[in-house]
Formats: C-alpha cells, sequence, structure tokens
C-alpha cells in the first residue's frame, strides 16, 4: 500500500483499517455477518465511514448480491457460474441456512 | 448490494451543464397493476385497488435480474430473464408469453444488466446487450451494442437493427422523441433508427470545476413511468477551496432527471446527502416532491432542498414506486414482501407477500385504459 495514496474518505478509512496495531481487531471482525464476509469492516464501509448504510439484514441482500454479481467473491456468482446456487431456496430470509458454500472439489 | 463509489479527483474547468426543466404529467387513473418477479421466476400482476396478486405468471428459464418493461397499453410486460440474457413478453391479463428473444448463441453469451425499454408506439423492444465471444481457447469480449427488436416478431424475434454503445449502460428508457435514453458514466441518448448518440447530462465528464467532485452515479432499477420521466441520481460535494476536505464539504444529492415526452434534461444537486437512498420517484402530482427508498422511505421536497419525512424499514428494500394518483406508495425490490406507505405521512398501511424474493427485480405499474 505504500505505493498507493488514498484520494478519498473510504480509502483513508481503508488505510487507517490496515494500520498493524489494528489487525488483530479486523480478524475478529471477519466472521460471517453478510456477504461481504472477507471483506468486512475494511472496504465494506458505508459513505460515512460506518455500518449502518449497508443493506439489512444480510437475507435481504444475499440475493441482490448474487444475482448481479455483485460481490463475485463472497457469494456465488448465480448470473454465470453458479446459477443453480439458490435452487429450492426462494425466500432467503427464511432458508438463508440451507444455501451452502461452493467446494470446486463437489464436496 | 452495495453502492460502487468512484471518487475521482479530476481537474476540471469551465462551468456546469444547462439546467433544463422538465415537467411531470399526473397519469390519470384507470386500471393500475404493480408488476414484479420473484424467484424462482414468477411475474407477479398485483391489482393495485385491492393490493392483492390477480395472477402470478411463471417464467421460463432460471432467475435472471427481474428487469422488467411495460408496453405503452400497459398489456404487455418484458422481463428480462435466464441468467440476464432472454427476453419474454408475457400478456399480463393471461400470462400467455406473446414474445421471446434469446440473445445468446451457441458461439456468442450476451447479458442485458437491466437494460430493457419499448418504443412509446409499442412496436420495437429495446435492450443494451453486452456480448462475450466463447472461443475454445478464451473468451473475447466484444462492444456492446443497443439491440432493436420488433416486438410482433413474437417468439424467436432476432435483432432487426444493431448500434454500437457505451459499456456500463444499466436502465434506459424510450422517448416521444424516437430516441433511448442510456444511463451509463454518463447519461446519453441513442437515435434507434441511425444510431447516432448525444450527451444528455454529463456526469463521469462533468466539467464544473475543482471544487466540485465528480459525481458517483448509479442507476439500476427502472421506474418514473407515473411522471414520464427517467432519473439517474448522483452524489457529489461541494468544497470549500482546493484542501479538498472531505469533512467540511457539502455533501448533495443530485438527480439527472430526463423528460420522457423531449428527451431533455435537469441536473441538479436537490437533496443533503444525508443517508443512503437507492432508487429515488417523481410525486405525479408535484415534480418537487420526490420520494425515495433503501433502508429508510423518504420525502423530500427539493424546491426547498428539504428532507420532509424519514421513516426507518425493518429491512433493505432497493425499490419503490407510486400510485397514479400519488396517494400510495409501494416499496419492494429486496426481500418477498411489498410495503405500502401512505404518500403523504409515510405511514404503513398495508403489505403484499409475495412467494419469493424480489432480489433485483424492477417494481412497475402497468396502466390499462380500457
Amino acid at each position: 500500500m505504500k505505493h498507493l495514496k488514498s484520494m478519498n474518505k473510504k480509502a483513508h478509512l481503508i488505510n487507517q483499517a490496515i494500520n498493524p496495531e489494528q489487525v488483530e481487531e479486523v480478524v475478529a471482525m471477519q466472521t460471517v455477518v453478510g456477504c461481504t464476509a472477507t471483506t468486512d469492516p475494511g472496504w465494506e464501509l458505508d459513505p460515512f465511514g460506518g455500518l449502518g448504510s449497508l443493506c439489512q439484514p444480510m437475507e435481504s441482500d444475499l440475493y441482490g448480491c448474487a444475482d448481479a454479481c455483485w460481490w463475485p467473491a463472497q457469494v456465488p456468482d448465480t448470473m454465470s457460474t453458479y446459477p443453480d446456487w439458490g435452487n429450492g431456496v426462494a425466500k432467503a430470509d427464511e432458508d438463508w441456512r440451507k444455501l451452502d458454500g461452493i467446494f470446486e472439489d463437489g464436496e | 448490494m452495495k453502492l460502487n463509489r468512484l471518487f475521482k479527483q479530476h481537474s476540471i474547468k469551465g462551468l456546469a451543464a444547462a439546467l433544463l426543466c422538465a415537467s411531470a404529467l399526473p397519469v390519470s387513473a384507470a386500471q393500475e397493476y404493480l408488476l414484479t418477479v420473484t424467484r424462482p421466476g414468477h411475474l407477479h400482476v398485483i391489482d393495485m385497488k385491492t393490493n392483492e396478486v390477480e395472477r402470478s405468471c411463471d417464467i421460463p428459464g432460471k432467475f435472471g435480474s427481474g428487469a422488467i418493461t411495460v408496453s405503452p397499453d400497459g398489456k404487455t410486460a418484458f422481463v428480462l430473464s435466464n441468467i440476464w440474457e432472454d427476453v419474454y413478453g408475457f400478456d399480463i391479463r393471461s400470462c400467455q408469453i406473446v414474445f421471446h428473444a434469446a440473445q445468446s448463441s451457441a458461439s456468442e453469451r450476451v447479458k442485458s444488466f437491466q437494460s430493457l425499454t419499448v418504443s412509446r408506439d409499442g412496436t420495437e423492444l429495446y435492450t443494451v446487450q453486452n456480448p462475450t465471444r466463447l472461443l475454445s481457447d478464451r473468451y473475447e469480449i466484444l462492444e456492446p451494442r443497443l439491440a432493436v427488436y420488433r416486438i410482433a416478431d413474437g417468439l424467436g424475434a432476432q435483432p432487426v437493427r444493431t448500434f454500437p454503445v457505451d459499456r456500463r449502460i444499466t436502465k434506459i428508457a424510450a422517448t416521444d422523441t424516437g430516441e433511448v435514453i442510456l444511463g451509463g458514466g454518463d447519461v446519453k441518448a441513442i437515435n434507434t433508427q441511425t444510431g447516432d448518440v448525444r450527451m444528455v447530462a454529463a456526469l463521469q465528464n462533468w466539467d464544473r470545476g475543482p471544487l466540485w467532485l465528480p459525481p458517483d452515479a448509479f442507476a439500476m432499477h427502472s421506474q418514473g413511468e407515473q411522471a414520464n420521466e427517467y432519473i439517474m441520481p448522483y452524489v457529489t460535494a461541494r468544497f470549500s477551496d482546493e484542501e479538498w476536505d472531505f469533512e467540511t464539504a457539502e455533501w448533495w444529492w443530485g438527480l439527472s432527471r430526463v423528460d420522457l415526452s423531449t428527451g431533455e434534461a435537469e441536473l441538479i444537486e436537490a437533496i443533503p446527502f444525508e443517508f443512503i437512498v437507492f432508487n429515488f420517484i417523481t410525486d405525479p402530482r408535484d415534480s418537487n416532491i420526490l420520494y425515495g427508498s433503501f433502508n429508510t422511505l423518504s420525502k423530500h421536497d427539493i424546491s426547498t432542498q428539504e428532507t420532509l419525512i424519514v421513516k426507518e424499514m425493518p429491512h433493505t428494500y432497493y425499490n419503490l414506486n407510486i400510485s397514479g394518483d400519488g396517494s400510495t406508495i409501494y416499496v419492494g425490490g429486496t426481500s418477498s414482501d411489498i410495503s405500502i406507505h401512505d404518500s403523504e405521512t409515510l405511514e404503513k398501511i398495508g403489505a403484499i407477500h409475495l412467494s419469493g424474493d424480489m432480489t433485483t427485480s424492477d417494481l412497475r405499474v402497468a396502466t390499462i385504459r380500457e
């Protein structure tokens, strides 16, 4: 990151988040709380530097992240690669537990 | 879904784009139907007098965005299906499929990112196609294009004309002037006969001088039929000096609002940027009154730059629409419930529970005047 200069508020907050003394705090917050699990709360800050203006709860946003290929590293890309991921789960808020992870070896 | 914010700091010279007034004409009340799509693949036709689901049409193919556009007579709804590739046209009075265009072929995969619209005379359907050539050893990304279909061709329709367009185009809308508004990095319009493209509202290329932040524009859902307009909201900031301090800048919601009868736009900073709004709609009775949805339902008066009412919502709703008489707001997208609100107070007055999640689907109004 030393070759990159933060140009806006969000980028500046990301730089703060990767400050070495804050690493443990960030790791602790990388639990699955939404469709951006692996990037919370670094990149996934709202424009005000908080979390309150992110989609809530994650179940409401789950297919919106997958169907639009919005976060393909965090949820399966149902637009091209995994179109059947949501089969049998018409309502994510009721049945999100049935939505499995993707395992390339098929197991 | 999250906002992809593009804060570019250009050195910009000159003054703003022209401000042109758009008028919003109320739509006379007739039989109105609220349309939306849910997983795994149903088009719901909701009677807006009773707020009951009148019928649900099975959509062939896998779920594919739920983008909807409606014919001018209100009788046919065109839906983007099959992982954002196929367009099906439904007679909403019977669920009969009257149109189908498979945009992809064996050698080319074509996706449309919400971009569907019908000509104002109801004879042509327009999509923006994003094609990829599927070669044996690689994919080749091809240039996006506007595809023109003749609706009378029915099932198995093929494009009758294509024209090159920019990348990043999402929602589009046809005008009375024979153009299609293209919402992308900028808002442009394409002549559907010649392919000539003109700038309607410069956003990524706006030129307001160094104290204005280039706008972060976003539009994914189509609505605006009740005010005969197309809205591309954006966020910008005005800095007090060339220190460009984000903490002291004035932050604004802006609107690039196109009058679909003339194809002309107004570009205004209308509302202080205090919370996220995913979509705005205009009250068909008063073009100064806007409503917005996301984690809140809000009401705004852009003539005074005031936010009048803010209601917290129980979950995120991407989308909203309004009855033709302006009295009732419908808030939807994301989950499986449409929340119904009085437009004067924004108090919740009802709900419509659907069989699946709306996810990215549009929430459109079809008006049949027979």
